[in-house]
C-alpha cells in the first residue's frame, strides 16, 4: 500500500517536469502504438504534447505551378533538378528572393527575380537557405492545387484597393501595409523563409502560439466556451481548439474587416489541424471558407519542421525608421514636384 | 494601349509574389533615380528587427566624414547560421551598392554590401571574412 503512494508520488513527480522542445531527452517520452506508429507524448494534463519551436523554410509553392500541373509529387529525377536549379537560381550576391519567387525561378532554371528591381532590397545572404522537397503545392484541395475561382465582387474589392493604393500610397500610415505598420502579419500564414518560426506552448486549457514574425501571440483556449460575439472583431480572428484524438482542431471566426488573408473579408472562417507525426515534423493544415471571395473552400498542408533554435524577438517598432523614410520621402518628392510646377 | 496593358499585367505578377506584409517596399523609402557606391568604416551595428542598421562613415574626396546609415535585413537568419553581434565590428571597411532615401537623408538601402576585396559579406559559416574578424563564439 504504501509502495503504492511512493510509486505514485513519483510518477506525478516525473509527469510534472515540463518537456519543451527537442534537445531532451527522450527516453521514455514517446509511447509506441502496438503496430509501431510513432505517438507524442502527453503533457501533463493529458495533452499531445506539440510543443517546440516549428520552421516553414520550405520552397513548396503555395499554388502548383502550371509546370507541374496533374502532379502532386516530383518524382526522383525531377527532385534532384530542382535541387540543383534552386541552389543556382539565387547566390549570396542577388537581391533577396521571397516567397514563392524561388521556386517559380528554379522551375524554369532561371535567376529569381527580385520583388524590387527598381532598387532591390538586401542581399540574399540575410535570408535562410530554403529545403526542397518533392511537394508541387501547399494547397492539397482542391485536387488541382490552384485558389478557386474567385467572386466578381472580390475582384472589384481587390481593384478598388489597387487603385486607393497608386493614389494615396502615403499620405499616411493608414495607406501602408498593415506589417509595415507593426500590426499584425495576420493568421493563417504561409510564408516560407522569412521568420517563419512558431513556438508552440501548452498548458492545461491552452495552447499559445508564438509568431516570431511581428512578435505576434495566439492563445487558444481548449474549454469549449462559444466564439465571442460578432461585434467584436479581431486581427488574429478569436480561436477555440479542441482535440481530436492526436490532432489539434482550431476554429477561428470574429476577424476584423481590416484582415486579408489572400483577399479575405471579416466573415473569413478558419479550421486549422495540427498533428505531430513524428518527432520532428508537425503537420499544419489548414481549411480557409470565405463564400464572398472564393468559390468552394481549400485546404493548406504544411508539413513544420522542429528545430533547437530559439524564437528571435521580433520588436517589430523598435529602431524601425522605415515608416517615417517612407513618409517623408513621399512629402520631399511632392514638395519637387510642386516646384517644378511652378 | 496595349503597352499599358502589358505593364499592368506584369504589375500583378510582381504584387504576387510580394510577401504580403513581410517588411516594406524599399522602392517606397529609397529612390531608384539616386543610386550609391560607398566605401567606409562601420561604427556602429544595431543587430533589430524587421532591418538592421550599420552605421557607417563614409570620407569624401576633401576628406570629410559622412555619416550613413545602411538598412539592411533581418538578423534572425544570419544568428541562425552563427553569426554573432560581433560579426560586423566596428571598424570594419566595407561596400555598401545601394540607392539613397527618398528624403534626401544620408541612408541608403544595402542592396549589396562586399568587403574591400569584392568578397560578399556574411559568406561561409561565421564571420564577415575580414582579415581582423573577431573569433567566432
Amino acid at each position: 500500500m504504501r509502495s503504492a503512494y511512493i510509486a505514485v508520488l513519483v510518477a506525478v513527480a516525473v509527469a510534472a517536469v515540463p518537456r519543451l522542445g527537442f534537445a531532451q531527452d527522450a527516453k521514455g517520452a514517446t509511447a509506441k502504438s502496438a503496430a509501431g506508429r510513432w505517438v507524442p507524448a502527453r503533457t501533463p494534463d493529458g495533452q499531445p504534447d506539440i510543443q517546440g519551436v516549428w520552421a516553414n523554410n520550405s520552397i513548396t509553392p503555395l499554388q502548383r505551378p502550371p509546370q507541374w500541373a496533374g502532379k502532386a509529387f516530383l518524382n526522383d529525377e525531377e527532385l534532384a533538378a530542382l535541387k540543383t536549379a534552386a541552389a543556382t537560381a539565387v547566390s549570396v550576391d542577388s537581391d533577396a528572393v521571397f516567397g514563392d519567387a524561388l521556386v517559380l525561378a528554379a522551375i524554369d532554371n532561371k535567376k529569381g527575380q527580385s520583388f524590387e528591381p527598381s532598387t532591390g532590397n538586401y542581399n540574399n545572404f540575410w535570408l535562410v537557405e530554403r529545403e526542397v522537397d518533392n511537394r508541387t503545392a501547399l494547397i492539397v484541395d482542391p485536387p488541382d492545387g490552384r485558389i478557386p475561382p474567385i467572386s466578381e465582387a472580390a475582384k472589384t474589392r481587390a481593384a478598388d484597393q489597387a487603385t486607393a493604393r497608386r493614389l494615396h500610397p502615403a499620405d499616411g500610415p493608414e495607406d501602408r501595409p498593415l506589417g509595415e505598420r507593426c500590426l499584425t502579419f495576420g493568421t493563417p500564414r504561409v510564408g516560407a523563409g522569412y521568420n517563419s518560426y512558431y513556438q508552440i506552448v501548452q498548458s492545461p486549457g491552452y495552447v499559445a502560439i508564438i509568431h516570431e514574425l511581428g512578435h505576434e501571440v495566439r492563445m487558444i483556449p481548449l474549454d469549449r466556451q462559444p466564439h465571442v460575439g460578432p461585434r467584436l472583431r479581431l486581427w488574429l480572428g478569436d480561436s477555440r481548439g479542441h482535440w481530436e484524438g492526436d490532432t489539434l482542431v482550431v476554429d477561428t471566426v470574429n476577424f476584423s474587416p481590416k484582415s486579408n488573408f489572400q483577399g479575405s473579408t471579416a466573415n473569413l472562417h478558419l479550421v486549422e489541424r495540427f498533428k505531430r507525426v513524428g518527432e520532428n515534423t508537425l503537420n499544419y493544415e489548414f481549411t480557409v471558407t470565405d463564400p464572398q471571395v472564393w468559390a468552394r473552400p481549400w485546404t493548406v498542408m504544411i508539413p513544420l519542421k522542429g528545430t533547437t533554435d530559439k524564437i528571435y524577438e521580433y520588436a517589430c517598432h523598435e529602431g524601425n525608421s522605415g515608416m517615417e523614410g517612407i513618409l517623408s520621402g513621399y512629402r520631399v518628392e511632392e514638395q519637387d514636384a510642386a516646384a517644378a510646377s511652378r | 494601349m496595349r503597352m499599358t496593358l502589358v505593364v499592368a499585367m506584369l504589375g500583378a505578377v510582381v504584387l504576387r509574389t510580394v510577401p504580403l506584409g513581410a517588411h516594406h517596399a524599399f522602392s517606397a523609402e529609397f529612390d531608384a533615380n539616386r543610386p550609391v557606391k560607398l566605401e567606409g568604416t562601420v561604427t556602429q551595428m544595431e543587430w533589430v528587427n524587421p532591418h538592421a542598421w550599420i552605421h557607417l562613415d563614409v570620407k569624401k574626396p576633401d576628406g570629410t566624414i559622412e555619416k550613413w546609415l545602411i538598412e539592411g535585413g533581418t538578423p534572425n537568419a544570419m544568428f541562425r547560421r552563427g553569426f554573432t553581434k560581433d560579426s560586423l565590428a566596428a571598424g570594419t571597411v566595407i561596400v555598401v551598392d545601394g540607392y539613397q532615401a527618398k528624403n534626401r537623408t544620408l541612408r541608403a538601402n544595402g542592396r549589396d554590401l562586399r568587403l574591400p576585396d569584392g568578397r560578399t559579406l556574411f559568406v561561409g559559416s561565421s564571420g564577415t571574412g575580414a582579415p581582423d574578424e573577431r573569433p567566432e563564439k
